[in-house]
């Protein structure tokens, strides 16, 4: 349904996408994550067609992202990061605006969302508070049953309260519709409660893209106490982040299997070896941490 | 198709109201200056011919305000970006954006060209009231033009209002410069080469700044 194929983006000599390979089928719900300036508003705004491609292609629904972009806006629904709405307009008048649009545009789906986030029609956009523009985003690419939703960290900026509702309603569709969906975002929670599969953006280039069950069932805390006087020798293999503290010796592992523990104690002098399962939002700051140390 | 280019137009015009005033305003500004007949008490006889050329002429300032606003103002408040990835492809959104241009500037003529009528210009006039009319609205083009290109070039609406008015002006200074080297004679042709200079600015303006949106991308 969405397919990069060595895409990349430069802006002159900054490389902000580089040769990323991306491939997410269809009804899959997929999870782009990364820190600031990795890369994922870039990426997905070459999928959209937003902005120009340096190399590689993008595909959406089988529609290239160069050649084809105004399809491409047509049939995919996008949340952007903020929300541009024209200010002007009452919250009615930018749904009949965008209704002429969309060939496939319902009604009924629309009156509901209306309710369901408790927008008002008569209300204009500039007195809309943050949370209930990104509503209004979201009604607006829900509107019309897109095949495919792509969504460019649309809860950036909302509160706790507003983000779970916003989430909310965004799992109702995927569960009521076979909906293909990119959502980038840096409340990675939000990533892990509604993903299948994760993608991981550093410095412009997919580190990782792994089923989040698969990744967090393979993914441990370890924790060992060093013997008196010792220093780690061998850093297990898949290890993403350490810390020394005194004698306490902490790593984030991946592909964890029962062997890393006891290849663990075999070459490195530890008295005591603890494992702990961590959420995406712990194994996303490792990632990150590791990475930087290593730069 | 109809129903997105109607859309279009409607957003258009809700974003030139304030410019469509400021051109109605321009239009019966010099009328309502003749409620003051101390100004113009010099004029006597062609007063209401005078206010007619003057409204005519400072009518046309409206298409800069608007050609220098359709396509900024968008850019500045990123609407424009909304509209991107509406679906509506570039060519559809900068047709709308012409017509709505072109719409207005035969507003402003018509009305013009109608309240020549009213005044009730001699019949033998008529003839060169079209004349005036196209003259102006070479002017009116001029200043759609240069307005337009710069609308295109930067997120700001100003410069773009800016360049439009002072497009037609800078032709005529030039124009000008040129008659008094060569020595030409000061007389109509002057005036039919200020039109064609107008018009063929304007036609080049409006050219260069319609490629570059179609070749742009708004993110």
């Amino acid at each position: 349904m969405i397919k990069a194929e060595q895409l990349t983006k430069h802006y002159r000599r900054l490389v902000a996408v580089d040769h990323i390979n991306l491939e997410i089928p269809k009804g899959c719900v997929f999870g782009l994550i990364g820190p600031n300036g990795a890369g994922k508003t870039t990426l997905i705004k070459m999928l959209m067609g937003l902005t120009k491609i340096t190399a590689g292609r993008g595909t959406v629904i089988g529609l290239d992202a160069s050649a084809q972009p105004d399809r491409i806006h047509r049939l995919v629904g996008y949340v952007p990061e903020t929300h541009t709405i024209y200010r002007w307009m009452r919250v009615s008048e930018v749904i009949r605006f965008c209704r002429a649009f969309r060939d496939t545009w319902n009604d009924k789906l629309c009156g509901e969302l209306l309710s369901t986030f408790e927008l008002d029609p008569n209300k204009k956009v500039k007195h809309l508070s943050k949370g209930t523009l990104a509503k209004l985003s979201l009604l607006l690419a829900l509107a019309y049953e897109p095949e495919v939703l792509i969504l460019d960290e649309p809860t950036s900026g909302l509160d706790a309260v507003v983000r779970e509702e916003f989430v909310d309603s965004l799992l109702n569709t995927i569960c009521q519709r076979e909906c293909t969906v990119l959502f980038s975002s840096h409340a990675i929670e939000d990533v892990e409660r509604i993903a299948e599969r994760v993608g991981l953006i550093f410095n412009g280039q997919l580190q990782l893209d792994a089923p989040v069950k698969d990744l967090l069932s393979t993914t441990r805390r370890v924790r060992a106490v060093l013997k008196d006087g010792c220093v780690p020798k061998a850093v297990p293999e898949g290890t993403i982040w350490q810390q020394i503290d005194g004698r306490e010796w902490l790593l984030t592992v991946t592909n964890f299997t029962a062997d890393t523990i006891s290849r663990l104690q075999a070459t490195n002098s530890v008295e005591n070896v603890q494992t702990e399962e961590i959420s995406l939002t712990q194994f996303f700051k490792d990632y990150v941490k590791g990475r930087k140390v290593k730069k | 198709m109809i129903a997105e280019m109607r859309m279009l137009l409607w957003k258009d015009f809700r974003l030139s109201r304030l410019c469509i005033i400021a051109g109605i305003i321009f239009t019966i500004i010099p009328y309502l200056l003749l409620i003051f007949p101390y100004f113009f008490y010099y004029f006597t006889d062609y007063r209401f011919e005078t206010a007619w050329v003057a409204s005519a002429f400072v009518s046309q300032l409206a298409m800069a305000f608007i050609a220098g606003n359709i396509i900024a103002c968008e850019r500045a408040d990123r609407s424009a970006a909304f509209l991107a990835y509406q679906g509506a492809s570039r060519k559809m959104i900068v047709t709308s954006k012409m017509l709505f241009c072109t719409i207005v500037l035969v507003s402003i003529c018509a009305i013009s060209f109608i309240l020549s009528f009213w005044i009730k210009l001699k019949p033998y006039e008529i003839k060169e009231v079209l004349k005036f009319q196209i003259f102006i609205a070479a002017i009116g083009f001029c200043f759609l033009g240069g307005a337009w290109l710069l609308s295109n070039l930067f997120p700001s609406p100003v410069p773009a209002i800016v360049f439009g008015i002072l497009s037609p002006i800078c032709i005529f200074y030039g124009l000008s410069m040129t008659a008094f080297y060569f020595h030409w004679p000061v007389d109509s042709t002057i005036q039919y080469w200020y039109t064609a200079f107008n018009i063929t600015a304007g036609l080049i303006s409006l050219v260069a700044g319609t490629w570059h949106f179609i070749r742009s991308k708004e993110s």
